[in-house]
């Protein structure tokens, strides 16, 4: 894929696909594993543009509209759904820093993630905070054009190896969100290894102690960090997290189709069982009505329309679900043999349940998908 | 687009996204608790896909914008000296 123009739709959703095929499936098993993403496949997905899908042309990205953006979500979580996350974490930076950030706070970034020399990350969890995120503890002082943070986030994808984090804080009670780089005096970074599912994510826990960046890192106006940066990087992470949960359930439905075909159980192959056809059944039409709902929400998008926002909502909600139950029906097909290391529906099963948590609760959308309908 | 255009685009955007039957020129919505915590993002949207122009991050406050009147004016504002999109 070249990197400054991404191919046709049709073309661009075909290079990914062998790129998942050649270079994330057979290592996939092994990253789940070791917990990690290899260095050598972020290089590789670099050099196919990965990095670079939300960043506009001009600053070095290959900026996917939405609908191919989506499309090459899905495409990249058949394969492994951490270096689909990866990607999430990516836009969900490089976004909200396009829309809001100073000039130079762009030209000096968004190059250099767009070629992967700098790996971003989005830190707004905190021990105490997850989904409130209006009550973050996290602190921070300006004097003298310096901005001094202190407290904790937590459970921050590519904490491990990020170079740049994009943080959220409360100055005098007002929302903010700044750049701070790896090596600032006063961060401290410590690795969560053990997680049951995107076991390649690479999380970290950061303590800020009197943290001091300078105030030019600061991405949009003191007061904007929760009502405008945060709310526009949860809706972008919610669109691909959707499209990455559709093609994890597409991924279960594969290894299903295929399991079916070649098990033989009382004669038959199993998908000649009416109980399996019955589970194989739920997650094609589950999928297809998934994969809808991440289209129009892609449309609207792209067009810009603010209803745009709550299809968003419907469609992680829906897709993550969709997932989890895919999953499920997965390994159910796939008896004892899908329980073990290595078969990737035990993988799938215990990534699809994080979809449900991240870039919002199921039960935050609920909550929002109500609201929208005053209830 | 005349002042009038805009600030019915404006009302039926806010009573849209707002759910709200009925809304003045000069109610505030902050005031009336009928902001949720997406509307700013869709706010911003809204702007961008009607009017074609990006607004100055400066304006985009919510204490400075409460009002359909505020809206229209923020637009009538940008749209003489805003980015174009
Ligand atoms: C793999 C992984 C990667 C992550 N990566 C990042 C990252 O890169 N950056 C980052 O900032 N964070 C990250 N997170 C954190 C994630 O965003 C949070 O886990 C999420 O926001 C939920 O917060 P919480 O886990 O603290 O749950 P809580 O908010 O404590 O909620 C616990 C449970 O209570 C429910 N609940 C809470 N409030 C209500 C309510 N009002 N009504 C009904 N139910 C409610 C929730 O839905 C949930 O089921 C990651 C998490 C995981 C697992």
């Amino acid at each position: 894929m070249n990197k400054t123009a991404l191919a046709p739709e049709s073309t661009a959703i075909g290079q990914v696909r062998q790129f998942v095929a050649e270079k994330v499936v057979p290592r996939a098993s092994a990253m789940d594993l070791e917990q990690r993403i290899f260095p050598e496949v972020f290089r590789e997905m670099a050099e196919a543009g990965l990095f670079g899908l939300s960043i506009p042309r001009r600053y070095g990205g290959t900026e996917a509209d939405y609908p191919l953006l989506g499309a090459l979500h899905e495409e990249l979580s058949r394969g492994f759904a951490s270096v689909q996350n990866a990607c999430t974490v990516f836009a969900m930076v490089c976004k909200p820093l396009t829309r809001f950030g100073s000039e130079e706070l762009k030209e000096r970034w968004l190059p250099r993630i767009a070629a992967g020399d700098v790996i971003p990350a989005i830190a707004i969890t905190e021990p105490q905070v997850g989904s409130d995120i209006a009550k973050l503890e996290t602190t921070a002082t300006i004097e003298n054009d310096q901005i001094t943070l202190n407290g904790t986030k937590k459970y921050i994808t590519l904490g491990q190896v990020a170079d740049l984090f994009l943080v959220f804080a409360r100055l005098g009670g007002r929302g903010i969100a700044v750049l701070v780089e790896r090596e600032s005096p006063g961060l401290q970074i410590t690795p969560l290894p053990g997680l049951m599912g995107l076991r390649g994510n690479m999380l970290a826990e950061l303590n800020f102690e009197n943290c001091k960046v300078p105030a030019s890192h600061l991405v949009g106006k003191i007061g904007y960090g929760f009502t405008h940066l945060a709310n526009y990087a949860l809706d972008e992470g919610r669109y691909t997290t959707a499209s990455g949960s559709v093609g994890l359930a597409q991924a279960c439905l594969e290894h299903s189709l295929m399991y079916a075909n070649e098990r033989t159980q009382f004669g038959e192959p199993l998908r000649k069982h009416q109980l399996v056809q019955k589970m194989l059944s739920e997650m094609i039409t589950e999928i297809k009505a998934a994969r809808e709902l991440c289209a129009a929400a892609g449309r609207l998008r792209e067009q810009g329309d603010p209803a745009a926002i709550n299809d968003t909502l419907v469609a992680k909600y829906h897709a993550s679900k969709t997932a989890v139950h895919s999953a499920d029906h997965a390994l159910q097909i796939h008896g004892a043999s899908g329980c073990i290391h290595g078969n990737p529906v035990e993988r799938f099963y215990r990534d699809a349940k994080i979809m449900e948590i991240i870039e919002g609760t199921s039960q935050m959308h609920e909550l929002q998908i109500a609201r929208t309908f005053s209830l | 687009m005349t002042r009038d255009e805009i600030k019915d685009k404006v009302t039926e955007f806010l009573t849209r996204s707002m759910r709200s039957k009925e809304l003045g020129e000069n109610e505030n919505i902050m005031e009336l608790g009928l902001v949720h915590s997406l509307f700013m993002i869709q706010l911003i949207m809204f702007i961008e896909k009607n009017f074609h122009i990006e607004i100055d991050d400066e304006d985009l406050d919510l204490e400075q914008i409460g009002t359909v009147r505020d809206i229209v004016s923020l637009i009538e504002r940008n749209q003489q000296s805003g980015v174009s999109l």
